[in-house]
């Protein structure tokens, strides 16, 4: 039986989406392991509990709106703010979807060489950002469909103009976002670069989700309020709620709900599915031909050319101690690669950033919160705190724990260097301490100030938290050394995919939450779990140190990648 | 001198036995073509003779010295040229020579001598400032070239060197493996270019499978085509020893798919 041949686009577009969702189910040989039964099953889970956890958040403000407006008879207005919602997720999610995507433009220029018409390849790539998008406005539209449909009871016309609105919702945003990408790439070589787009795409993302984490604190705390969220919902005042009023798919969308049971519904909702189609489709024609010029120019770099001079020289090739330059090589190889240094040290100055932001939308609660906490602060937990957030800055960066997972490539080589491995552990333990400094310093002077703790639980807050970090960067490290990922093909598998790094992290989160919990809970004199945990810190350190010292060379010398 | 005795390796995850009781000696003052097709076993063997991997069995000296009892000082002895250029790409070229020079402990002035020579005759001397990533593929490899020869060591070892380097710096290469032998230093290099071994090595060995299926110079490989019944000027021994080597290759169990 003979199969027809797809058609070139249609070839290309399930080439897309497959590199995209390269998701596969270990086949049945491989499942007779029970380590893989329980590697796929946990990434179930984490599938499921991510999902579970978002469509909750959405479900619990859906639900808390609808309470809250129903008294007033304004219960619709939550389908409003699930719409606008929707809007601006998914257009931040087109932007920043299709700008990373531009970071496979290298891949993508095999294309080039094929039979395919420009428009069809920047087609098939938004195509590939579509599936992407989809499933948000799904979600977000459907948990809002779901809730005023179990309480209002709306027909089932209903349901119907809400799924081809979802459908509709991302076309828009996709077109705008490669009809301002595609000119502005074209015009900056500086922009064709990965590194460029990683660190880009990167900010812009971590901006996104503090934005959207602000959002979510301040309509929490809205939610409580009724009179609140009516104002901030009432379409004439100036807020959120105008983007109903501008966005033609968010207001197309509240004609087919309003109208629901009427010819006017069903138009709105074919307006809104012509216009997305429409506005893709010409941006795919129009700038088809801008996009393949990107691809072919992606990446190209130039030599920064100049003889060096005889002082450059001097100064540049100047000889260093052995373990200063193996940890300035540390430092140049993280920072320098966009997805370890965004995941690895930007975590130490992000996660302040979180805190002060969440300060900020909930000012008065927090306030409010550390007024109320202050007065049964008068036991351990007046250093136990600071030293918790400390320790907890300190390793939030990974460093330690994925260090020779992320040298696998290079191993080989640097293995093949007159090197004694106990440097090159160290050089690698020195790395993550600078950074465990700055989350110290951060953590604890930052955590010390802020619960008003006297100089005295500060100082001591302080011994324990370098104290502490030093046993589980060291932990971390170890963990590493025995157990490094070395097999990858993309430097994030080596840091953010890495067992170790969830490990490491969920590790010291039970530790620094346990050793409070006991504090708490046994009663002693104020200092003696400083002078307890201070001691398991420090013979912590030693025992590590030792393993380390002594045992990782040896492991070092069996590494191979 | 570099000797190899009796290693053997076989990969765990695979099962693989990639280098089989594996003897060789490789002397003084010769530059040693290292030829087998891909999946030979030849990169094996060059990471089991620097340290960078260990054998199951067997030991490695280096000009005397044993690499698993006194690593530091057996590595001091030689310099690799490693069959993947694109290592370390996040650093600039210079960063990379010195922190080379640094861990083999070369002071300034004879590291800034050396380099110097060097990138002016791989004519890199223009671009030591860029980052690595933004050179080509031979620009990388001759900064390796570079890298492996900044301490000046007596045993130069190169995987694959040949791969992507221009006619002009593969000229430069092959003065430069002339003048280190000539010195009475050590060239160990692997190739599976049966052409670029003939031009280059004074003797040589063939490796298929994990296991020695030749070893001898030149001449003793060309005696060994004539008793296989192929003159020299007839028409089948004009065509190098090209043949020879695939039909060893053929006779020691064929290639490894």
């Amino acid at each position: 039986m003979s199969q027809r041949p797809v058609s070139p686009f249609m070839a290309l577009l399930t080439m897309n989406l497959k590199s995209l969702f390269s998701f596969h189910l270990p086949d049945k040989r491989k499942l007779a392991s029970p380590k893989v039964i329980l590697r796929t099953f946990g990434w179930i889970v984490l599938a499921l509990f991510l999902l579970a956890d978002f469509g909750f958040m959405f479900a619990m403000m859906d639900i808390g709106m609808y309470d809250a407006l129903a008294p007033l008879g304004m219960q619709s207005l939550m389908l409003l703010y699930a719409i606008v919602t929707a809007s601006v997720l998914v257009f931040f999610f087109a932007f920043i979807t299709s700008l990373s995507l531009f970071s496979s433009a290298q891949y993508e220029a095999l294309f080039l060489t094929m039979p395919l018409k420009s428009s069809s390849l920047l087609l098939g790539r938004m195509a590939t950002v579509y599936a992407i998008e989809a499933p948000i406005a799904f979600l977000v539209m459907g948990i809002a469909a779901a809730v005023y449909g179990i309480k209002a009871h709306p027909g089932f016309d209903f349901y119907l103009y809400m799924l081809f609105n979802a459908l509709a919702m991302p076309l828009v945003p996709l077109a705008i976002s490669y009809a301002v990408l595609v000119p502005l790439m074209s015009a900056s070589r500086w922009l064709r670069r990965k590194n460029t787009l990683l660190y880009i795409g990167g900010f812009i993302g971590l901006a996104v989700a503090l934005g959207f984490n602000y959002y979510l604190q301040t309509m929490m705390g809205r939610i409580e309020n009724p009179a609140l969220l009516q104002k901030m919902l009432t379409p004439n005042q100036l807020n959120f709620a105008q983007v109903a009023d501008w966005w033609p798919p968010a207001w197309l969308t509240m004609q087919a709900i309003a109208r629901s049971g009427t010819p006017g519904a069903i138009v709105a909702t074919l307006a809104n599915l012509a216009l997305g189609a429409a506005l893709t489709a010409a941006v795919a024609f129009l700038f088809g031909r801008g996009y393949v010029r990107i691809l072919a120019t992606f990446g190209e770099t130039h030599a920064v050319k100049g003889r060096l001079s005889r002082s450059q020289a001097g100064s540049l090739f100047r000889a260093r101690p052995v373990l200063l330059s193996l940890v300035q090589r540390e430092l140049r190889l993280m920072n320098r690669e966009p997805s370890y240094f965004l995941n690895g040290p930007f975590v130490i100055l992000l996660l302040p950033v979180i805190f002060a932001l969440t300060f900020v939308a909930q000012g008065d609660e927090m306030r409010n919160a550390v007024t109320q906490l202050r007065p049964h602060l008068a036991g351990p937990a007046e250093y136990l705190i600071p030293a918790g957030l400390g320790i907890f800055f300190a390793t939030a960066t990974s460093i330690a724990c994925t260090a020779f997972s992320r040298d696998a490539k290079s191993l080989p080589l640097l293995k093949s260097l007159p090197l004694q491995p106990r440097d090159i552990i160290a050089a690698k333990l020195v790395h993550a301490l600078i950074f465990a400094a700055l989350g110290i310093a951060l953590g604890t002077v930052g955590g010390s100030i802020m619960l008003r703790v006297d100089t005295l639980d500060a100082i001591v807050a302080f011994l324990l938290s370098v104290s502490g970090a030093l046993a589980l960067t060291m932990a971390g490290l170890a963990i590493d050394t025995f157990w490094p990922r070395l097999s990858w093909e993309n430097p994030i598998a080596a840091l953010k995919r890495n067992p170790n790094t969830v490990i490491a992290l969920l590790g010291s989160m039970g530790l620094i939450v346990g050793l409070g919990i006991l504090a708490v809970t046994l009663p002693s004199a104020k200092y003696t779990f400083a002078i307890l945990y201070g001691m398991v810190f420090v013979a912590a350190c030693v025992a590590l140190g030792l393993v380390l010292s002594r045992a990782g060379p040896k492991r070092l010398r069996q590494m191979e990648p | 001198m570099i000797e190899l005795r009796n290693i053997s390796k076989t990969y765990a995850k695979s099962g693989t036995k990639a280098v089989d009781s594996l003897t060789l000696q490789i002397p003084e003052g010769v530059i040693y073509g290292f030829l087998g097709p891909n999946g030979a076993g030849k990169t094996t063997t060059i990471r089991i003779m620097t340290g960078a991997i260990a054998a199951d069995s067997g030991s490695v000296l280096i000009d005397g010295i044993d690499l698993d009892k006194s690593p530091i000082e057996a590595k001091q002895r030689f310099g690799l040229v490693p069959d993947t250029p694109d290592l370390f790409s996040k650093l600039r070229a210079y960063e990379y020579l010195n922190f080379v020079a640094d861990v083999y402990r070369v002071p300034t002035a004879a590291r800034i001598s050396v380099i110097e020579n060097l990138a002016a005759r791989f004519e890199l001397s223009d671009v030591l400032k860029s980052p690595i990533s933004s050179m080509s593929r031979g620009m990388r490899m001759k900064l390796n070239l570079i890298a492996s020869l900044v301490h000046s060591p007596h045993n130069w070892i190169l995987d694959e060197p040949i791969v992507g380097l221009d006619p002009h710096s593969a000229f430069a290469l092959k003065e430069l493996m002339r003048e280190h032998t000539a010195a009475g230093g050590t060239v160990f290099f692997s190739t599976h270019v049966m052409e670029v071994a003939e031009r280059i090595c004074d003797e040589l060995a063939i490796i298929n499978r994990g296991k020695l299926i030749f070893t001898g110079n030149l001449e003793a490989l060309r005696e060994l085509r004539e008793s296989r019944g192929v003159k020299p000027g007839s028409e089948a021994g004009d065509e190098s020893l090209e043949a020879l080597f695939l039909a060893l290759v053929e006779d020691s169990g064929g290639l490894k798919l």
